[in-house]
């Protein structure tokens, strides 16, 4: 098997396309030409290729371990990946995550984090959707204070502040297919915030 | 077509001995410790012409770009000093730059070098300190918030570190060709880092597959509809009887299983290569369209470039050449290919 074109018999006929051959073969550079240089770069290979190999093998014990040892060298390099999406299944709750803001002379609003339309919108909005994604879980319950700090300093207004934040999850599950059920959301507070208002 | 005349090698034809390397004693045939070897050599070290290089690093240069002005708009929300991690625990070996440098001004200044750098991948000068300066400030970015990334973020990441080892061990005048070649000709230059991309690409689908499999939505054709009905993914109009249709569902869910099962396979083999790329690209940009995935799409898209044959990548190149003749003042991006760097 080969990939991306014909593996042909050796270096010594280097593959081209005819219709822009170069006139003659060159050196690919010193390093790589030279026998101390081909060894630096196929120590290399093996060494990254060992990296994507044993990182992405299926979760297992035997995995768990392959990552404890690769970890230093992967996170140095900034080569952690994972490549299991919409699994084991594709989750089936839709997420939106608001804040009801109050303001110290009463007022109240609602916060939604930045959207965006669907053609170069999207490539800003999916961010804020992972963020609303993982603060609505109680395992990431260490971001709610600073999400809430946030948007107390975004919804601030001069000589207005803001006193309380709450988070609200507003949720529905996809009715399972060919149910016939209709889908239906849900608003379930899950932080407050309060804050001095300075005088 | 240019694309028959090149050189079409069979598997019979690998088990070859190379021409001119019969010596004294290698009659009995090789060993197999030198079959490897050789295998190896010609695995990693056979050259190739630029031109799949070249689009590549064109590709990642400009994918770069693309991803550092999506996050402009929220640099300060999610990474500043001020925004929504303003306090951020690094792991062990990690090497972020923010993770030494807190200011709002080292971030900005990081983002204005990164984007500089992009546009020097992609203009083809001084490369060979440009990428490993786009990774590093891409990298430290990402690293400031891991909690707004996804997997196309991983690529966005990747693609620059493997760019990177490359340039730097490269040739400067190999890796700063523009859309144009050399006058039109495309140098030979290594393709070890291409061997790499494949590899990569190689590793992502069968772990993508395997962990699917664990799924009972995945078993019973559901997965698709679920992943359809989640309102906040949404991205463009998809019709209610997709959405909603069973047997359409299982038929999404259980081709996308077997495309993606099915990929690695048909890009390693010379027949089936060229059905591969259109089947990826394919999934991912259906992906795209109807999900709000990022820069999925576009880092997935880069690896595939990489199992391009340097006639498909040079025809590919010379229709950005042709638009290049029609920006005023330009004859092309043909004189672009010889960079400072190169000369």
């Amino acid at each position: 098997m080969d990939a991306g074109d014909d593996t042909i018999a050796g270096a010594a006929e280097p593959e081209v396309a005819a219709a822009a051959a170069p006139e003659s073969p060159e050196p690919m550079g010193v390093f790589q030409d030279s026998r101390v240089g081909r060894a630096v770069i196929s120590g290399l290979m093996a060494l990254l290729v060992t990296v994507l190999v044993g990182w992405n093998i299926p979760a297992s014990g035997v995995r768990d371990e392959l990552r404890s040892d690769l970890r230093p060298l992967v996170n140095t390099l900034g080569m952690n990946q994972g490549w299991e999406v919409f699994s084991p299944n594709p989750s089936t709750t839709s997420i939106n995550v608001v804040a009801d803001v109050t303001f110290a002379n009463g007022d109240r609003e609602r916060f939604e984090f930045p959207g965006g339309e669907p053609v170069l919108g999207a490539l800003r909005q999916y961010r804020w959707r992972k963020w609303e994604r993982r603060i609505r879980l109680e395992k990431h319950r260490r971001l709610w204070r600073p999400t809430t700090d946030w948007i107390a300093r975004e919804m601030a207004q001069p000589g207005n502040p803001v006193v309380t934040v709450i988070l609200v999850r507003d949720w529905s599950r996809t009715p399972a297919p060919g149910s016939g059920d209709d889908r239906t959301w849900q608003e379930v507070e899950f932080f407050t915030a309060e804050y001095e208002a300075e005088p | 077509m240019a694309e028959s005349l090149e050189p079409d090698t069979t598997i019979a034809d690998e088990a070859a001995p190379e021409a001119g390397s019969a010596r004294a004693g290698e009659s009995r045939g090789p060993g197999v410790a030198r079959r490897v070897a050789r295998a190896w050599s010609r695995f990693w070290f056979t050259p190739m012409e630029s031109s799949v290089f070249t689009l590549w690093r064109l590709a990642i240069g400009v994918t770069s770009l693309a991803w550092l002005l999506s996050i402009v708009w929220d640099l300060n929300s999610f990474f500043g000093s001020e925004g929504l991690r303003p306090v951020t625990t690094y792991a062990d070996n990690r090497i972020g730059l923010f993770q030494w440098f807190t200011s709002d001004r080292v971030l900005w200044a990081t983002w204005w070098a990164s984007v500089a750098m992009a546009v020097l991948v992609i203009a083809g000068r001084l490369v060979r300190i440009a990428a490993p300066l786009l990774f590093y400030g891409i990298m430290s970015i990402e690293l400031d918030n891991l909690s707004v990334l996804n997997a196309g973020d991983d690529l966005i990441r990747l693609w620059p570190l493997y760019l990177s080892m490359f340039v730097l061990l490269t040739p400067a005048a190999l890796v700063s060709l523009g859309p144009g070649g050399r006058d039109g000709t495309w140098p030979l230059a290594p393709r070890w880092i291409l061997r790499l991309a494949q590899v990569q690409m190689t590793v992502i689908y069968p772990a993508s597959v395997i962990a699917k499999l664990k799924g009972n939505t995945w078993w019973e054709g559901d997965a698709s509809l679920y992943a359809l009905g989640l309102v906040d993914f949404q991205r463009f109009p998809v019709p209610q009887f997709l959405r909603e249709n069973q047997i359409i569902g299982a038929a999404m869910t259980w081709s996308t299983l077997l495309i993606e099962a099915a990929l690695p396979l048909l890009l390693w083999n010379r027949r089936t290569r060229r059905v591969g790329i259109v089947l990826g690209v394919g999934l991912h940009l259906g992906f795209d369209y109807t999900m709000r995935l990022g820069f999925f799409a576009w880092g997935m898209t880069i690896g595939y470039i990489a199992f391009l044959r340097p006639s498909e990548a040079a025809r590919i190149l010379s229709w950005f050449s042709a638009l290049g003749r029609f920006v005023p003042g330009r004859s092309g991006l043909r004189e672009a290919s010889v960079a400072p760097e190169a000369a």
